[in-house]
């Protein structure tokens, strides 16, 4: 009834999903996650030619060092800035932390998961996804988790002087092997499978998902990737929170532009990434 | 002016060809002096007593071996000018040669390597104290295989080193070919170690062998000693006895490590292999659904990549669809039926 009229409105009628705040986190993310990787990675495939290349662009390991820490600290600002989220949205009872419309994982992520793998070889039908479906909890909290690690472990390595006034000189070691293999799971799973795919390469937002630089995706579109929370919302009558007008054709414009630049960015960061790692195989 | 005009304008002698000739032999002379000069020059400069003369022959050996294969007594010429020595005379290290063909020590019972190190200390003598303190020297005045000065820096080819300047590539190859010649495995180990990796990806300042092991002095340098945390604080300031516990010789795959490094290092590479293996097996799964039903169109786009995934599930697909919810298809009936059929053929026979 009201999907169908929807539907035919087209991009008049947008779902607002990202508000402001966690579209800023996500640029300070993509960019702390991008400097890191280049500056980072070079240091752990030495015996790759092109991270000589890539040294050499930098300036030198000094001043690759220097941008090392640099977008470290805007790793630290945005765990800072979510971590308050958190704290302002658990302390401050902005709403129910198990729900269906959270993003911490419960029995139904099990639940879709198994649909998911039923619906994949046919034996059944997709199940009806929430506002977050699984994998996007994974992506969230690996990258929580991961920030931790690698963050920790860094800022030992960062400080070492200080971190061997108080623990054993061997915390830099493991800090070491920690930082060196998480970061590059982390880039495993962000660039090459879990989250360029699942996010940004379903054929539905390919090459790039807009929604999370701009904020709004078509109505349409929300209806068929988040059919639950449409239906949930569509029940109790909460859906014009979140279902609003389309913005100007100017605005609409320019968050296209932005989408495009930061996925070419994206897709030649990836590329290089892979180049890196897969050299030394051969050569 | 005037004066000198007149008489180069005259030719030299009556009946040659003149000026010109004349000038055109002294250029020829010129550049063939000039280019003897370039090339043979420098390395002859510092040759005042004439040892190169036979010794810049690649194929000069020692006419009278004592036992074996004759030794080579080649210096190469070129590299010998270039390198820090190359202004000083062939006499100035090698004491107590006398000038003679064919020339022999003054006292051949002198071990060649104590003459060496001799030399050395007279013009390096605060290198050679430091040398003094080191295992290399116990070693040496052991039963003289120890390391001596030229073990490490070469003979004619020393190279300049100037403390604080060095290149990265420098200290890549000094580390390299002086220090890891001998400490193969040490060697090996460090250049694991981020201090190393930095510097062979260009940061001079990293330290390497000798920027904590001393230039001289080799240290050994023990977790906890006082000594250590010294040689730390050179580029730590704030180091103290703890940070000495940092291991930097430790095997790639940590298996000399603390048994926790070990842990950790094995608990990450297994999780790296699993997560990055179910996530391209689900990836690819996930992506090739989402994108058959959205392109909606069998064998178009992204579907025809995985078409064998497809192919399957169409197949599943369509059967369930034609035979209802039965649990056997007309597929696996027939072949039950063939086989039955060959089988029962088999028994016939």
């Amino acid at each position: 009834m009201s999907a169908g009229t929807d539907a035919k409105e087209g991009m008049r009628l947008v779902y607002h999903r990202f508000s402001p705040f966690h579209r800023f986190n996500h640029y300070l993310v993509m960019i702390s996650f991008f400097g890191l990787v280049l500056t980072g990675l070079p240091l752990k495939f030495k015996t790759s030619y092109w991270s000589q290349v890539l040294m050499d662009a930098f300036g030198g390991v000094a001043a690759a060092g220097f941008a090392h820490r640099a977008f470290a600290v805007v790793n630290i600002l945005y765990f800072i800035l979510e971590g308050s989220y958190m704290a302002y949205f658990v302390l401050g009872r902005k709403g129910p932390i198990f729900s269906d419309d959270s993003i911490v994982p419960g029995l139904k992520d099990w639940q879709d998961m198994k649909g998911m793998f039923r619906w994949f070889f046919g034996k059944g039908p997709k199940p009806l996804l929430n506002r977050f479906t699984y994998w996007e909890k994974f992506d969230y909290w690996a990258l929580f988790a991961g920030t931790v690690l690698i963050g920790g472990s860094g800022l030992m390595m960062w400080f070492p002087e200080a971190t061997t006034r108080v623990l054993p000189g061997i915390t830099l070691n493991l800090a070491l092997v920690l930082h060196s293999n998480e970061a590059f799971l982390a880039t495993g799973v962000i660039f090459i499978f879990v989250h360029f795919f699942s996010a940004h390469g379903r054929p539905e937002s390919f090459p790039a998902d807009e929604v999370i630089f701009s904020g709004y995706l078509p109505v349409e579109h929300y209806i068929h990737e988040r059919p639950l929370e449409y239906e949930n919302r569509l029940k109790a009558g909460t859906l014009d929170q979140v279902v609003r007008p389309a913005p100007s054709k100017a605005k609409r414009r320019m968050f296209g532009w932005v989408t495009g630049i930061v996925t070419v960015f994206a897709f030649l960061v990836a590329s290089y990434t892979l180049l890196l790692i897969i050299w030394p195989l051969f050569f | 002016m005037s004066d000198r005009r007149p008489g180069s304008a005259r030719p030299i002698l009556p009946g040659s060809h003149g000026r010109r000739a004349v000038l055109g032999f002294a250029a020829l002379v010129a550049v063939t002096i000039a280019l003897v000069l370039v090339v043979v020059g420098p390395a002859m400069a510092a040759d005042q007593e004439g040892c190169l003369i036979c010794h810049s022959d690649p194929n000069f050996t020692n006419p009278t071996p004592k036992e074996g294969e004759p030794t080579s007594l080649y210096v190469d010429p070129q590299k010998f000018a270039a390198s820090v020595h190359g202004k000083n005379q062939c006499s100035s290290c090698h004491r107590g040669f006398v000038n003679t063909i064919p020339q022999h020590q003054t006292d051949p019972t002198k071990d060649y390597k104590q003459i060496a190190i001799e030399a050395c200390e007279s013009c390096h003598p605060k290198e050679f104290a430091a040398y003094q303190t080191s295992t290399h020297a116990k070693l040496f005045y052991q039963d003289a295989a120890g390391p001596i000065c030229i073990s490490c820096h070469g003979s004619h080819e020393i190279r300049r080193v100037s403390l604080g300047k060095e290149t990265a590539d420098f200290k890549m190859s000094m580390a390299r070919d002086s220090c890891g010649r001998c400490h193969k495995e040490k060697f090996e180990k460090a250049s694991h170690e981020f201090h190393f990796k930095a510097l062979s990806l260009g940061l001079a300042d990293a330290a390497t062998c000798f920027d904590c092991h001393g230039f001289h002095e080799n240290l050994s340098l023990k977790s906890g000693d006082p000594q250590t945390v010294k040689q730390c604080q050179q580029c730590h300031p704030g180091a103290t006895k703890g940070f000495t516990y940092f291991q930097m010789h430790l095997k790639a795959g940590f298996e000399d490590a603390w048994w926790g490094v070990r842990a950790v290092y094995l608990f990450f590479s297994t999780l790296l292999i699993v997560v990055l293996v179910t996530g391209i097996a689900y990836t690819t799964v996930h992506l090739q659904k989402e994108t058959r039903i959205v392109l909606g169109v069998a064998g178009r786009g992204f579907g025809r990549l995985f078409g064998f995934i497809r192919a399957l599930e169409e197949e599943t697909t369509q059967r369930r669809e034609d035979e209802g919810p039965g649990p056997e298809g007309p597929p696996s009936e027939g072949g039950a039926g063939t086989r039955e059929h060959r089988n029962g053929r088999g028994g016939d026979e």
